[in-house]
């Protein structure tokens, strides 16, 4: 079953928030994983470990983000939300 | 020896005896899993260090059973003969050696649980009579002089400070001919990443308790400064990031079975996995496997290998 793109968000920028150790509400939409949110390489390994748990989905190319066009929440949203629909 | 990160100048600060109970500690916990765990990520001998992979599409059990044979083959054990395994783990080279030679093997283990696990397994084997395991740290073993005829550290004496010290002790403890195998990781000499980020102390602190990476070339010379001389030196690197895929495949595979055992611990597992992938197929960090000989070695002319 396919699971409605607000549960992704709210289950994103949970994951975000608690491996980025940030304010959930700093995680809007627009905020940028890097820049904004202080995502470095550690974190970002440990969002996508928290992401395939989580979703059940596998994120290996997803190491670098900026190779896959991921710059902001909504944009890892879209990209987890694109994965759920190819597994399902 | 400088100091490559903080982790290190943390343990020179400390007493000696203070680092090896430090070391004890802090390496024995990862260790201390439950072995059903690591049963269900690494192969079917429970080799916890890097295997030898002829294709990159290659599975982890023929990786694994290639890299116990290498081994076998470089330690040139005869009937009768005695090698000491240091950081023995849960017995995948002790048994192998065990069963494929004539020799008596002994290893040396910080885990309580590695020990049961290899114990078991060497008495499943038919090879407990030439098994034995001590729960310790290296630098509490007493060896006597020229009474061993190989040693070996497989993916251990990255977890040991003092180098030095170990060097000088298990040098000693060999026999003339006597043989040296380590397969590790090393830095390379000018770094190519930040040694104190983050993710490296993921690895060296929190999922592995402790870690020292050398220069290869620093390992060598410790190597030859105590009466060995270096026969083989084998870039391992591209293995060992294969073997950590594989590795992660299978935590993703069983992280339901493994969160149930050990909550948390699928995760600290994928995390250390992935960075060190990325650092071996990157070269960031390099994993090498080294031989040596006491005193002459023998001449590949001719020789029994």
């Amino acid at each position: 079953m396919l699971m409605a793109h607000t549960d992704v968000y709210e289950r994103v920028r949970a994951i975000l928030a608690s491996t980025l150790r940030v304010d959930p509400d700093l995680v809007r939409p627009d905020a940028r994983l890097a820049r904004d949110l202080g995502m470095d390489s550690l974190r970002t390994i440990e969002a996508n470990v928290a992401i395939e748990a989580t979703f059940g989905i596998v994120t290996a190319e997803a190491v670098r983000p900026d190779e896959l066009g991921i710059e902001t929440v909504s944009d890892l949203v879209s990209y987890v939300a694109g994965e759920l629909e190819k597994v399902s | 020896m400088i100091a490559a990160t903080a982790l290190e100048r943390e343990a020179d600060d400390r007493e000696r005896a203070a680092q090896r109970e430090h070391e004890r500690a802090r390496v024995a916990a990862h260790y201390e899993n439950d072995p059903e765990i690591f049963s269900l990520v690494l192969d079917r001998r429970l080799c916890y260090a890097t295997g030898i992979f002829a294709r990159a599409d290659e599975d982890l059990e023929s990786a694994q059973a290639r890299k116990v044979e290498w081994i076998r083959q470089r330690l040139a054990l005869a009937p009768g003969e005695t090698a000491l395994d240091v950081g023995c783990g849960w017995g995948s080279n002790l048994l192998y050696l065990a069963e494929h030679t004539g020799a008596h093997l002994r290893g040396v283990t910080l885990s309580a649980r590695q020990q049961g696990e290899a114990l078991a397994r060497a008495a499943r084997a038919g090879v407990a009579d030439r098994v034995a395991i001590d729960v310790a740290h290296i630098e509490d073993v007493e060896l006597a002089d020229e009474s061993l005829d190989a040693v070996l550290f497989v993916g251990s004496i990255v977890h040991m400070h003092h180098r030095e010290e170990v060097h000088r002790k298990v040098a000693r403890a060999l026999r003339p001919g006597g043989r040296l195998l380590i397969s590790d990781c090393f830095f390379p000499v000018e770094p190519r990443g930040d040694r104190n980020s983050d993710s490296t102390r993921f690895i060296f602190e929190q999922a592995l308790g402790y870690c020292r990476l050398l220069h290869l070339s620093d390992e060598l010379r410790l190597i030859e400064e105590n009466g060995l001389d270096v026969v083989e030196v084998a870039d391992m690197s591209a293995s060992y990031a294969c073997t950590l895929a594989r590795w992660i495949d299978n935590v993703r595979r069983h992280r339901a079975d493994i969160e149930a055992r050990a909550p948390g611990f699928a995760r600290v597992l994928q995390v250390y996995m992935t960075i060190a992938r990325e650092s071996f197929a990157r070269r960031v960090a390099l994993e090498y496997m080294v031989v040596a000989v006491k005193g002459a070695p023998r001449t590949p002319f001719g020789s029994a290998r």
